[in-house]
């Protein structure tokens, strides 16, 4: 959903500059460089899929049942940027927590990173919460939403998907994070 | 269109690799050699993005009228599956169109980087022959077997075009330039 979509890509960015601090404290340009580009891909592959791929899919849960326009994704230029957009915002913040993080182990403020991951964890969670009735209730346009034509969250081929894409996307933060972590 | 997007992915990163040749010869590696970060930058989010807003906007325009299936994707989890699926694929081509270059270089065979471009941009090219003129008419798959639909020229289409490949080629203006001074400033 687009209110945790931000707060997630700022949390994969602290996540890999935390895991990648032993690199960081090297200074050293090519490692930092490497690193950076670890952000940008791992974003690319297994991260941005996910919005975009409900954005696709079932676009009123995707906007959080606040956007009538993501009714009709096709056909409208201002649409079809809005996808791209929304390819870009879920990179952007993941690249800048990265680059807080390096400045932040360059400048012996190590901790910056860890309560950055912390924090942004707590923010999805709080922005889960106050959003239940929309996130656990899944229709697939804001109209629809608007009508009571809601499912479970439940119902195939929902849960399917979303069950699929948490465990592709966290599973390979994780072993990421555990590779980084080894140095 | 995807039939033209995917070999332009893979011949644009053998291009990179064809105009970085002296500096990948001394690259090592060619997994963490420093080119690669601004190439698959570029491959992220200045080239995959023009795919993607087309199959967004006009997908069955994008896949060159081929089918409708992609024009629904609401509650179609495959479908949607289907446009990261060709956005990731374009990434990935890009890169390793790069890295191959790198490879060929470090290897000395260097004429495969231009044989690669070549075949690269003769895929990327030969959709057009194959499905001429395909491209003018603008509209769902129906309205296009139907015979209806309208032009390019006309709006929305015309301007989005003029748009996307606007930032198309200053993302790509704006990589060249990059990936030039980084190889001044570090090789």
């Amino acid at each position: 959903m687009f209110a945790i979509d931000i707060p997630t890509a700022v949390l994969v960015g602290f996540t890999i500059g935390d895991a990648g601090k032993k690199q960081l404290k090297t200074l050293d340009k090519d490692k930092v460089s490497n690193l950076r580009k670890i952000v940008f891909l791992f974003n690319i592959f297994f991260f941005t899929p996910v919005p975009l791929l409900f954005l696709n899919a079932w676009p009123g849960w995707q906007m959080n049942y606040v956007a009538p326009w993501a009714d009709n994704l096709h056909g409208n230029p201002v649409r079809g940027a809005v996808v791209v957009f929304f390819f870009i915002i879920t990179t952007i913040p993941a690249w800048l927590s990265f680059e807080l993080s390096n400045w932040s182990v360059k400048n012996n403020k190590e901790l910056l990173p860890k309560i950055g991951w912390i924090v942004s964890a707590l923010i999805i969670i709080l922005v889960v919460y106050l959003t239940r009735e929309e996130t656990f209730n899944i229709a697939v346009t804001y109209t629809d939403f608007k009508a009571g034509n809601v499912q479970p969250i439940t119902y195939k081929p929902f849960i399917t998907t979303l069950t699929i894409t948490t465990i592709y996307s966290w599973t390979s933060l994780g072993v990421l994070l555990h590779r980084l972590n080894k140095g | 269109m995807v039939q033209v997007d995917l070999p332009a992915a893979f011949a644009l990163g053998q291009i990179f690799a064809f105009i970085s040749k002296d500096a990948l010869k001394k690259e090592k590696d060619i997994w963490t050699n420093k080119l690669s970060g601004p190439v698959a930058l570029y491959m992220s989010i200045g080239f995959s993005p023009v795919g993607l807003f087309f199959l967004a906007g006009w997908p069955s325009w994008e896949l060159m009228y081929t089918t409708g299936w992609m024009e629904n994707s609401f509650n179609r989890p495959m479908v949607a599956v289907a446009y990261i699926g060709f956005l990731v694929v374009m990434v990935l081509l890009g890169m390793f169109g790069f890295m191959l270059g790198h490879w060929f270089y470090r290897t000395g065979k260097d004429m495969l980087v231009k044989v690669g471009m070549v075949l690269g941009l003769f895929l990327t090219f030969l959709p057009f022959f194959l499905r001429w003129g395909v491209w003018w008419n603008i509209g769902t798959y129906e309205q296009i077997q139907n015979g209806t639909g309208y032009s390019f020229f006309e709006s929305p289409f015309v301007y989005s075009w003029l748009f996307i490949m606007f930032y198309m080629v200053i993302s790509t203006t704006i990589t060249v330039f990059y990936i030039k001074k980084t190889i001044k400033s570090n090789y």
